[in-house]
């Protein structure tokens, strides 16, 4: 038996480190300043661990992220490898012992397809592990702010209704389509989840260096590998797709469609929705193209 | 004309007698300190434990019933929501009213192999079972949900249980023993919880 979820009374326990005054809540991710926003509203204030425009797999801390990490009165962090640099932040800023909350602790996790040994630590590339994360976060912050848990509880049971209602409209649109056909490599082991939710599989993660453009002896590595796959479709990453997809589907014939990772771009509480928005639109027009004609 | 002549000295070590018999103490000193510390600290990797009764979702389970198992625990915090809220648990229609999967009937649904979901409750525990699902190959699922005090608060328990053949009906008894006597095994998640204490290790 595992305990999965403790009723709402069980808060009780929450210490009240603020006393009552108002939190800084600090974020390593885009969909987790989203996720945050969404939760506490106006009750508390958000601030992004790093500027937006960097990359999160391989970032190098800069000085004004030790400054800004100081004045975080709790952090919702991944945990399970994707920001392993806002712990060197934390470290190096003096602020190692600021209250985490690992949005992914009750998340039951996937491998990498194709990897068994590799876990898959885009949970947040899915609403289904969205929604986990989010119930989670929202225990968490009622913990350590006890007076506004009862709003963090109910603003995020709303949110994650929207996320379900996204899911819905696209799911409901993808019902009348056969996917007898779709055979899919993605360029990026990030979108295992979120094929999972709609019931479809990867074939194959072709992955040159995420987010840098290949090499061209790596891009005639992964024209090789799409052939050799036998898939009909390939995602490449939003922001590198351009000149790099059209020489693949020149080269091999494959449709190539593109999902974000939703790491790149502003801070704001809509973001996380309008990147998942623009990944559902990509599958629906991925899944229409390989759809027997009638 | 030159000649050379090779000249051969051997220069003895002083202490002739020990050196080897000390460079060999020093080595296997190494070793033992080296491997003691290896005991000590090294890094172990961490194994789940998954009981004989048990599956692991994260290794043991194929695609879509992976699928359906991390949307039923999901599921749990919405099921726990509603039924605070009426104060009843909620029905397999309520969950589908509000689009929660895997209750709800969409392309995600018809992709698992539309499973019918039944269900049914007691004093203090609810169960949902899905059966009858269309895919090769596809069992039975129970989502079991029991009120519990533990300590000075209520928790709610939670399990979810997979059986590899579809069943003609719901079981009679949602009891553990009956259960696993009747060849269901329940699942466990790997969580991120597990992946960070394996990660810190």
């Amino acid at each position: 038996m595992v305990v999965l979820a403790l009723s709402f009374s069980s808060l009780s326990i929450a210490q009240d480190f603020k006393n009552g005054e108002r939190m800084t809540i600090g974020v390593t991710l885009h969909p987790y300043y989203s996720f945050v926003a969404n939760i506490v509203g106006d009750l508390a204030d958000i601030e992004p661990l790093i500027g937006a425009g960097y990359n999160p797999h391989n970032y190098n801390p800069l000085p004004e992220d030790l400054v800004r990490a100081r004045s975080m009165d709790v952090i919702v962090v991944n945990g399970i490898g994707h920001d392993e640099w806002a712990f060197e932040i934390l470290q190096a800023s003096g602020a190692g012992d600021t209250p985490l909350i690992y949005a992914n602790n009750s998340v039951s996790l996937i491998p990498v397809a194709g990897n068994d040994e590799a876990v898959n630590a885009h949970t947040f590339i899915s609403t289904v592990t969205a929604i986990q994360q989010i119930y989670e976060i929202a225990r968490e912050l009622g913990r350590y702010d006890p007076d506004n848990a009862q709003a963090y509880a109910r603003n995020g049971r709303a949110y994650a209704t929207s996320l379900r209602r996204l899911k819905a409209e696209y799911s409901q649109q993808f019902s009348d389509l056969d996917t007898s056909n779709f055979r899919a490599a993605t360029m990026h082991g990030a979108y295992g989840y979120l094929l999972q939710e709609f019931g479809l599989q990867i074939s194959a993660v072709i992955e040159p260096r995420h987010g840098v453009e290949p090499t061209a002896r790596q891009l005639a590595q992964t024209i090789e590998a799409i052939r050799a796959a036998n898939v009909n479709v390939l995602f490449a990453e939003k922001f590198f797709a351009g000149q790099l997809a059209e020489t693949i589907q020149a080269e091999t014939g494959v449709e190539v469609y593109s999902f974000s990772h939703i790491s790149e771009g502003d801070y704001t509480p809509e973001f996380y929705e309008s990147e998942m928005r623009f990944n559902l639109d990509s599958l629906k027009a991925a899944v229409e193209s390989t759809a027997p004609s009638l | 004309m030159n000649i050379s002549v090779a000249i051969t000295q051997t220069v003895s070590p002083a202490n002739k007698r020990w050196e080897s018999f000390l460079l060999i103490a020093a080595l296997l000193l190494l070793v033992m300190l080296t491997g003691s510390y290896a005991m000590l600290f090294g890094r172990e990797d961490r194994q789940q434990v998954i009981l004989d009764w048990q599956l692991s979702a994260y290794s043991d389970l194929q695609d879509t019933d992976q699928a359906i198992y991390n949307e039923l625990l999901v599921a749990v915090n919405e099921i726990t929501f509603m039924q605070q809220d009426s104060l009843d648990w909620p029905s397999v229609d309520d969950l589908r009213e509000n689009w929660l999967p895997p209750f709800y009937q969409d392309s995600s649904w018809i992709n698992r192999g539309s499973v019918n979901w039944q269900f049914s409750s007691g004093e203090d525990r609810a169960v949902y079972f899905g059966n009858q699902g269309q895919l090769e190959t596809q069992g039975a699922y129970l989502l079991i949900l029991n009120n519990e005090f533990v300590g000075t608060g209520e928790v709610l328990v939670a399990s979810v249980w997979w059986h590899p053949q579809r069943m003609t009906g719901l079981p009679h008894s949602t009891e553990d023993s009956s259960l696993i006597l009747a060849g269901w095994k329940e699942v466990v998640p790997y969580q991120g919880l597990d992946e960070r204490e394996r990660l810190s290790d």
